[in-house]
Order: structure tokens, then sequence, then C-alpha cells
């Protein structure tokens, strides 16, 4: 892994984003909804394993990190998708009740990705690929 | 730049949103006043208009107004205001701040009661609907102050030293009631409310059958319009009303409401016959008059109704789809249903059918009822994401309740626990914003909260505790939950129902006329039927399970 600025950066950021995920599924959304929660509650693990990995130095820090980078760019880009595909939805079958929710997923779309695509995305390419 | 210049950057940027955020929470906060800087303003109010004002020390006496309402509304902060017109028109909390210009040595006031009287407040800017409104109105702010200051809005604008003010008023000559809150709630207090609510509505029925559709309470003057919907809403509720207070001014209005709709506005649609007064009927108008015309004849105030509610069902039944979803237009020309959505009135046509059926015993009126609430409760909102955005399903949970004993749905049951989950989340309780909106439904600490909302919440919350509490063994912690929503909504209603010692009557011009109305909120005095209609509904059926609870104990 690259130096310690960068394993200082992203203990930080990982914890950072690990609790902001944890508030927004768990502290902001009004209602319980297993598919949300249970994804919230494994980006907040993963991310959460890393940063405190990457923080104490922990041998396999790189190997979760990588596994974090993996698994929350991949429910990052399909939480995406599936917003943007809502709110497109909404927008289009139930008129104007529609297109207040479509304004308010595509809000919520432009939220998460910088934690749920943008982060992993530059978590993996610090990490870089596994060693043969 | 290298990526210690990077982490410079932030860490200066951090420090300075930090200063930042503690400084203009300092800067915008209201001060204390002190004992010398306390000032009351006198305002004397007759018919609706300001006829006298006086700004006086806080400890010398009131002076008398002979004839007119003295207010008194003392100053208790001070803050400053943005001069850009966009962050000034957001700086005032609606309802408790005014402004104070002073300009050339001379100090004038726009009190909260002058910006109530000309309707300034929430009349900003508005997103989503017309309705929801949100800031002050600046040219009236400006206009108010110039009136004061024998001045013109420009030069208040450009050259007055503009403070923003908290005002708390009082009313001498009224007596301060007991707070209305969900535990103070008796059924004298809220059979009163519903007794206010329908002599108002009774009273907009004119000698034709149609009502005052929508009035500025302060000005009493008709805003046109018309929505005949909300007529056959409204109503409803008044039958509702004069059968539970058997009282015969509301019965007599209600009757002329109704045969307005049956004997002027009942007309061929093809082989059905439908209500509409144009080329095209809509469900919505023909579901609520039936809602109405099945009060009407279940209450025994008019059996001759019952014809007419089995033309309005089967004329529903024509406009339903194999999947339970109802077509909610008729378009006359052609004789063809349109097969267009609008808000609520499938859910509406669903109450109505299952309570049709009850006087029709028509076995097809139950199946198209229980075939419209089963497209509700599970194609109608599906999407990802379904639990965290909701539309308007108060008439689906009444449909849930009604249909209930005779045809039960428990996947409609869920789906309207799931949407009360949802709407209890955002009942805002005391201290979640500066207004006062204990009970309210809100869209946060800065807009005002509106109180048909409440109300609608309210009726559909009455719906589901009717249908928890037959359950065989009812979740207690459940019960208490809905108990708690409904008694806060009406609870809610109630302190803003316009009712003298409740609220600010001394603006009104005709507050007799305006008795007993609701308004859009605490700031907003449109006065439109369906705010009274759904406001009183909630209260009637929170009358009605209070008795049920009283009898079952």
């Amino acid at each position: 892994m690259n130096g310690k600025r960068g394993r200082l950066f992203f203990a930080i950021t990982n914890l950072l984003a690990a609790g902001l995920v944890a508030w927004g599924v768990f502290g902001g959304l009004p209602t319980r909804w297993w598919p949300v929660d249970a994804g919230g509650a494994v980006v907040t693990a993963l991310l959460g394993a890393s940063g405190l990995a990457l923080l104490v130095k922990y041998s396999r820090a790189e190997a979760i990190t990588r596994l974090a980078g993996f698994v929350v760019l991949a429910v990052g880009l399909a939480t995406f998708a599936v917003l943007v595909a809502t709110a497109g939805w909404l927008g289009g079958v139930y008129g104007p009740v529609g297109k207040a929710g479509s304004a308010v997923f595509v809000l919520v779309a432009a939220l998460v990705f910088p934690y749920l695509a943008v982060l992993p995305a530059a978590l993996l390419a610090w990490v870089g690929p596994r060693a043969r | 730049m290298s990526l210690e210049g990077l982490r410079k950057l932030f860490a200066v940027h951090a420090a300075a949103m930090v200063l930042l955020l503690f400084g203009v929470r300092a800067w915008v906060s209201l001060s204390a006043i002190s004992p010398e800087q306390a000032r009351v303003v006198e305002s004397v109010w007759k018919e609706g208009a300001r006829v006298g004002r006086r700004v006086r020390e806080a400890n010398e006496a009131a002076s008398p107004a002979p004839g007119g309402t003295l207010v008194e509304e003392r100053i208790v902060g001070r803050g400053p205001l943005p001069s850009s017109r966009f962050l000034f028109s957001l700086a005032l909390v609606a309802g408790r701040d005014g402004v104070e210009a002073t300009l050339e040595g001379r100090t004038v006031y726009a009190t909260v009661d002058d910006l109530l009287h000309a309707q300034a407040y929430d009349h900003g800017a508005s997103f989503f609907d017309p309705s929801l409104g949100l800031g002050v109105h600046h040219a009236t702010v400006m206009y108010l102050l110039a009136r004061e200051l024998g001045s013109t809005p420009a030069e208040v604008e450009q050259r007055a030293r503009l403070t923003r003010v908290r005002f708390e008023r009082r009313v001498p000559s009224t007596p301060r009631e007991v707070p209305l809150i969900e535990a103070t709630l008796t059924a004298e207090v809220v059979t009163e409310g519903v007794r206010e609510a329908a002599h108002h509505l009774a009273r907009a029925v004119d000698a034709e059958g149609s009502f005052r559709y929508l009035v500025d309470a302060t000005t009493d003057q008709t805003i046109p319009g018309y929505n005949w919907p909300r007529h056959a809403g409204a109503t409803f509720f008044l039958a509702q009303a004069a059968a539970r207070l058997d009282d015969p001014f509301v019965r007599h209005a209600t009757l002329r409401a109704a045969a307005r709709m049956r004997d002027d506005f009942l007309v061929g649609c093809g082989k059905e016959r439908c209500i509409t007064d144009w080329e095209q009927a809509d469900v919505g108008t023909n579901a609520l008059a039936l809602v109405a015309f099945t009060e009407l004849a279940r209450t025994g105030a008019d059996r001759s109704y019952v014809p007419t509610i089995r033309t309005l069902a089967s004329f529903l039944r024509s406009q339903q789809r194999p999947d339970g979803e109802l077509m909610h237009m008729y378009d006359r020309a052609t004789g063809k249903p349109v097969d267009v959505q609008y808000l609520y009135f499938t859910g509406e046509a669903a109450l109505a059918l299952a309570r049709a059926h009850r006087v029709t015993e028509d076995p097809r009126d139950l199946e198209a009822a229980s075939r419209a609430l089963a497209h509700l409760a599970r194609k109608s909102w599906s999407f990802f994401g379904s639990r965290y955005y909701w539309s308007e399903e108060h008439w689906t949970c009444q449909a849930v309740d009604e249909l209930w004993e005779r045809a039960p749905d428990p996947v409609a049951l869920a789906f309207c626990r799931d949407w009360h989950v949802y709407q209890r989340a955002l009942q805002q309780s005391e201290g979640d914003s500066p207004f006062d909106g204990d009970g309210s439904f809100g869209f946060g600490p800065v807009v005002s909260p509106r109180l048909t909302p409440a109300a609608s919440r309210g009726e559909a919350a009455g719906a589901l505790l009717a249908v928890v509490r037959r359950q065989p063994s009812p979740d207690r912690a459940e019960l208490a939950e809905l108990e708690g929503e409904l008694g806060r909504a009406v609870a809610f209603l109630l302190r803003h129902q316009l009712v003298p010692g409740r609220a600010p009557m001394h603006l009104l011009a005709a507050p007799e006329r305006a008795r007993g109305a609701m308004p859009g909120s605490a700031v907003d005095w449109q006065l439109r039927i369906d705010y009274a209609q759904h406001a009183g509904s909630a209260m009637i059926r929170w009358l009605e399970l209070k008795a049920d609870a009283t009898r079952s104990r």
C-alpha cells in the first residue's frame, strides 16, 4: 500500500463514511426496510473495518480494504442505478406526485454517489491490485 | 497543487467553516431585551381594520380601546435583517417575527398582526404547489413600513434601518384557555369543534346548495373557483355532523348541498348516469358524492338517495379496469372512459363502493371496492424506496377499515400500517420547530405546518385504530401510538380553529362568518371548504373511538 499519508487519509475517510452511512440509514430514514438496512449494515461494517484496520496497521488491512472497495463499489453502483431508474419511473408513471418523488430520488442518488461510488473507486485505485 | 498544499487548504477551509457557522449563528440570533428597551406595540382593531396604534414602555398603563379590540404585542427579542431580498424573506419566523424600521429618527413597526392581516407570511415564494409558500413577502413588508413612515417602499428599502423583532401577543379582553393538547382533549371540547366547523360550512351553503368555496378570511372576499370533489367531500362531513349533533341547521344545509349534485348535475354518461357539470365526468366527484349520499341514507336523514346510490355505484364499477384500478375520467362526447389517474380518486372510489355496499347490499359493489383496495395496496405503489416516499393514502386506510368486517385484506392493512409508521416519523412534537406545531405533519422546522395534512392523517389514524382494536389480540404499543397520532393531530387542529379565544379574530373583516373555519395554516388564512371537512371528520372519528373505548371498559 502507498505511504503513511494515504493510509491515514483512507483510514479516517472510511471511518467517517461508515459513520455517515450508518447515521443516514439508521438515523435518517423514517422507517425500516430490510434491503436498505442490510445494504447499509454491510457498507458500514466493511468501511468501518477497513478504516480501523488501516488505522491500527493490521496485517490484513490491504485485503480488507480491497474487499471493502469492491463490495461498496458494487453496492453503490447498484444503488445509484436503482435510484436513477426509480426516479425515471416515478416521474413517468405517477404524475405530479411522482415528479416530486423523482426530484427527491435524483437528489438522493447525487448524495450517495460520492460515498458509495467515488470513495470505493478511489480506495481500489489506491490499494492497487492484489500481488500475485 | 501538491498533496501538502491541498491538505493545508482543506485544513484552513475547515477552520473557516467552523468560524463561519458560529459567527453567522451569533449574528442572526435574537438578543434579549433589557428592561430599558422593553416596548409594547399597542393596536386597536375594529371590524378587521387597525384603527389605532401606540408604542409604549412596558411598564406604562395600557390605553383604553372603546368600541375596538386592544391588542398588545410585546417586543421580546431583536435580531439583524439581511439587506438581500431573498435572505430577508427567509429571516422572519412566520407568525412570530415582525420588523422594526427606523428612518430619520422615527421608528415604526410591522408587527405580527400587521403581517398576518396583510397575509404576508409564507408568500415569499412557493415550491411544488402554489399552496406551499415559504418566506415573508418582501414587497408587502416594505409597503406596510412605508405606510407607517409616510414614505415610499423604495425609500424604506434603501434608507431605513430594519431590525427583526420577536413579538408576544396578548389580548387583554380575551381570557386565556386551558392549553389544548392531547392530554386535555375532552368529548365536550371536540364536539364543540365539530359544531363550529359544521356551522361554518353550513353558513357557507347558499340557497341553491353551492358552497362559498374559497374565502380570504382577513377581507371576507370570496376567491373565484370551484371544485366538485371538494363540494361532495364537504357535504359528506356535513351529513356526518348533522347526524352526530342532531342539528337541523346543519342538516338543512347538507340536504341543499347534496340536492345540488343529484338534482342539478346528475346526467347521462353513456349507459350510466354520473355527476358532472361539463363534458367530462371525474371519479373523485362521483365517489365522494356517493360517500355523502350513503351517509344521508345510512343516518336516515334522507332515504330518497338510495336509487342514486345504486346509480353512482354502477357508474364507478363501469370505470374499473380488470386489475382493480379505476379510469378516473369519463368523456361524455365519445361515450368512453379516459384511462388517466389522479391523486386520491382510486382511494375515494374504494371507500365509496365499500360504504355504498352497506346500503345497496349488491355484491358487485363489495367486490369492486375490494379489488380497488387490493390494487392500491399492492400494485399501485410498488417501486424501490416506496417505503420512504409515500403518496396520500388517507382514503386507502379508511377503505381498509370500512371493508374489514366484510372483506378483510391483511396486505392492505399492512400497507396502511407502514404508511402510518412513516407518517408518525414525520409528526412534529413541541420544540421541533418555532411554530405551535405539536401534532402537525410538517416539511421541517422552517415551513409553517399546514392543517389539512394533520386532518387527513388524523382521519386515517382513526381508521387504522378502529381496525387494530378489532384484532383478536391488538398490540398495545401500536394502539398507544395510533391514539397519540390521532389525539395530537386533533389537538393541533383545534388549537388553530378560528374561534374566539384561540385565533386572533380581531384581524378578520367578518369574524362571525369565518368562525369555526380551519385556515390553511396558522399564517395562511385562506379558508377552503375541504379544510373544515377533513378537520371535522377527524374530530368525529376521535369522538367515535373515544365513545367505543368508553363503552368497552
